[in-house]
């Protein structure tokens, strides 16, 4: 069943194409902190702008040499034109150069309307009214897109599933039983088809038929993002298991529910405020770090290794706070600097057998 | 001599006013002030109002540059285990910190008795100042902001804003154990908007031919905006200069003997090195407009402390206008106003907020007028991410395509 979610995410193109082409309609977005069930409820699918190349020749002509290969890969699938099949995107208030890339993005990329959400990043009374605004805004923005009036019952109704899916990637991602490339596959295809069809998929997933992975050493990855599960395998492939893979797809975008018996927007607002504090441009960072503690101290992993992207500010601002932590908490951390793709594999290969050569010690 | 009676009296008032805040801030803690380390779009207004002294790590960091300190710093940060890639402003003053150094034999900024931060702005901010909060073990407050795509804040936005500068008062408030007076708030913020304007004012006698304040002078004194944000003292002290930028374009005296070129740069300046611009000046080509020298001041009219803050802080973030498009109308405006001929962009390395864009402005600036462009890599703070001598030999080319422009008509 995961080969199957791991072809749906290696061919995401194809797949867009074939739904585009069945007239279903497309909206991308960059970021967490975007409310899917809005869009979905307005009658079009989510599809997460990713990184496609491995080289970012238009997009360099666009941006200078010190900005994240995330943000340029997603500007690069732009400019080349992996997304002429959505009919909008959706922006929001995330890093900066996730912030610049909405204007970047209106003016150079054919990929129909632009909206920019404006997240809120303090948690209290007043962020959520003004939340629950913003997002009344946003679905009537939606609905004329779409010549569709959202209901309650339809945002109700998106809420129910999108939480079903969070339930049971919340259970996937903590069993312990998956391999971190069967987890980067499985999290990454669900921004790939349609959310129904993904649910279905891993409703069927019986983790009790699965065999654990046999390896002497559990690791936990977290950080910034990649889009290449190379990364990933090269480290499986030493023996090593993955068992948490807190990536900016991962259990932290699954955490929160939505509260299904309260006003849709509202409960909508709540609980992607509070998911926020996930999001490493947000504050607390202590809120982040808090939360992969827990999943470590619940996984029981060995140690942790800690991938960010060259010229990522929010994550590499908090690697201070990372070490002290996990110093403290006595888990063995190791930090590396990484691209979006597996570049120097010999090199990620020896520095992770000496970090594990110092666990095992 | 006639040219430095004519500067002196602003710059040896600069001098003086700026010499005494760095005074008052090494006296604060003995005479039990508190201070509060700001980022540069915060409203510090708030922490006059209620006699609490701001200081800048963001203004501190130019000073620590053009004293030659920044380099040491910066490494000493990244040997510390903080990232090389981080904004070197952040470096510079993490590495104060660790060093306790600071500029003229000090120890650096005094202690912070409080913390805050804006999410407008950069992120940076936001991590910079959890980081220092995490130094000091001092209380920390984030300001976030509403953001708009709309001319114009939407009622809700607006009080989405008013309510978050008001839980900032209320910070201070429980952190200095007495009242905000709202009388004394407004009394700031008039002086604020006041020194405001005359810099405004002060900015746009650059449109005179020649022009007749060069970046040197505007990156040294909009600083006073910030530092001594609401003030008598920044009121006298732009007045000040208004008259003596008033005088010399009275009597036609511009930057430069024989000004040749009138060129705009973007976005910060070389901190370590404001030499540079003399460079452009041997070509006669002067800078006569940037958004940067107002980017510490702003429209504080109105009646209640509050919304005068609300719509003085609220575009600092609203991406039609900061974004690429709207940074690009801006300077298109400057262009036909200030009759320019030719953009410099310094791709600074420190900033992911301003420097992603700075490629599809001049995209968009190319298409309107076709001006001659130059783009380098620099950084602000850190000199060790710059290269004169490369630079040297692109200014040469600029001036070289500018020339033949010129001779072409």
């Amino acid at each position: 069943m995961i080969d199957n979610l791991r072809k749906i995410h290696i061919s995401s193109q194809d797949t867009l194409k074939t739904y585009k082409e069945a007239g279903q309609r497309l909206c991308g977005y960059v970021s967490n902190l975007i409310p899917v069930e809005i869009i979905h409820a307005s009658g079009m699918m989510p599809v997460r702008i990713e990184p496609r190349f491995s080289s970012h020749n238009l997009a360099d002509s666009l941006l200078p040499t010190f900005v994240c290969e995330h943000g340029r890969g997603c500007l690069e699938s732009g400019l080349a034109g992996e997304y002429t099949d959505l009919d909008g995107t959706v922006f929001t208030r995330t890093c900066d150069v996730f912030r610049n890339l909405y204007t970047l993005w209106i003016n150079n990329v054919p990929a129909g309307f632009s909206y920019y959400l404006s997240t809120p990043g303090n948690i209290n009374r007043e962020s959520m009214e003004y939340f629950s605004e913003e997002l009344k805004r946003f679905k009537i923005f939606l609905q004329k897109q779409q010549g569709y009036l959202i209901s309650d019952d339809d945002l109700k109704s998106s809420i129910q599933l999108y939480n079903r899916i969070r339930d049971r990637l919340r259970i996937l991602s903590l069993s312990g039983i998956l391999s971190g490339k069967d987890l980067f596959h499985l999290f990454h295809a669900s921004h790939h088809i349609d959310p129904q069809e993904f649910y279905d998929e891993i409703d069927n997933l019986n983790l009790e038929n699965m065999e654990k992975p046999n390896s002497t050493v559990k690791l936990a990855i977290t950080g910034s993002h990649f889009s290449d599960p190379g990364i990933i395998t090269t480290i499986e492939d030493l023996g090593i298991h993955v068992a948490i893979l807190d990536l900016d797809f991962g259990p932290r975008s699954v955490w929160l529910n939505v509260e299904e018996e309260d006003d849709p927007l509202k409960s909508l607002a709540n609980r992607y405020i509070k998911s926020a504090a996930f999001d490493p441009s947000k504050h607390p960072s202590t809120e982040r770090v808090n939360f992969l503690l827990s999943l470590i101290r619940s996984v029981k992993t060995d140690g942790i290794v800690v991938m960010n992207q060259k010229y990522c500010d929010p994550y590499l601002f908090e690697e201070s706070l990372m070490k002290k932590t996990f110093e403290e908490e006595g888990i063995p951390s190791f930090f590396i600097t990484i691209g979006e793709r597996l570049e120097h594999k010999q090199q990620l290969i020896n520095r992770i057998e000496a970090f594990v050569e110092m666990i095992e010690k | 001599m006639a040219k430095e009676k004519q500067i002196d009296r602003s710059r040896k008032n600069l001098s003086l006013i700026m010499e005494e805040n760095r005074e008052q801030l090494a006296r604060a803690k003995e005479q039990g002030i508190m201070i509060a380390w700001m980022t540069a779009v915060a409203p510090a207004e708030l922490c006059v109002a209620m006699d609490i002294l701001p200081a800048f790590p963001e203004n501190y960091g130019p000073l620590l540059a053009s004293r030659g300190l920044s380099k040491e710093l910066c490494d000493a940060a990244v040997a510390g285990g903080y990232s090389e890639d981080l904004c070197s402003y952040a470096l510079a003053n993490l590495g104060s910190i660790l060093l306790k150094k600071g500029v003229e034999g000090t120890e650096g900024l005094p202690r912070p008795d409080l913390l805050i931060a804006t999410q407008y702005g950069c992120t940076t901010h936001v991590k910079w100042w959890e980081e220092m909060a995490r130094i000091f073990d001092v209380p920390l407050f984030i300001l976030d902001s509403a953001v708009t795509l709309e001319e114009d804040l939407l009622p809700y936005q607006e009080q989405y804003f008013a309510s978050e500068i008001k839980d900032c008062i209320q910070f201070l408030e429980e952190n200095t154990g007495k009242g905000m007076d709202y009388d004394k708030l407004s009394e700031v913020v008039k002086l604020s908007g006041e020194a405001g304007r005359l810099w405004e004012e002060t900015l746009k006698l650059r449109m005179n031919r020649p022009c007749p304040m060069g970046p040197i002078e505007v990156y040294t004194h909009m600083g006073v905006a910030v530092t001594l944000c609401g003030s008598q003292t920044a009121v006298g002290h732009y007045r000040l200069l208004y008259e003596d930028v008033s005088k010399r374009v009275s009597q036609g005296k511009g930057v430069v003997q024989n000004e040749r070129f009138r060129l705009i740069w973007d976005f910060f300046p070389l901190w370590y090195n404001l030499r540079l611009f003399r460079k452009f000046e041997e070509y006669g080509g002067v800078f006569v407009a940037d958004v940067y020298g107002n980017a510490f001041s702003g429209n504080m009219e109105g009646t209640d402390p509050i919304k005068s803050l609300v719509n003085r802080y609220f575009w600092e973030e609203t991406p039609p206008r900061t974004g690429s498009t709207g940074r690009a109308e801006e300077y298109c405006k400057l262009i036909e106003d200030y009759a320019v001929d030719g953009f410099v962009f310094h791709s600074n390395r420190s900033c992911r907020f301003f420097s992603p864009r700075q490629l599809d402005m001049k995209r968009i600036i190319d298409e309107r007028f076709g001006i001659p462009t130059l783009v380098f890599e620099g950084d602000m703070t850190n000199p060790n991410l710059y290269s004169e001598k490369d630079m040297e030999s692109r200014i040469d080319a600029f001036f070289e395509v500018l020339e033949t422009r010129r001779i072409q008509g």
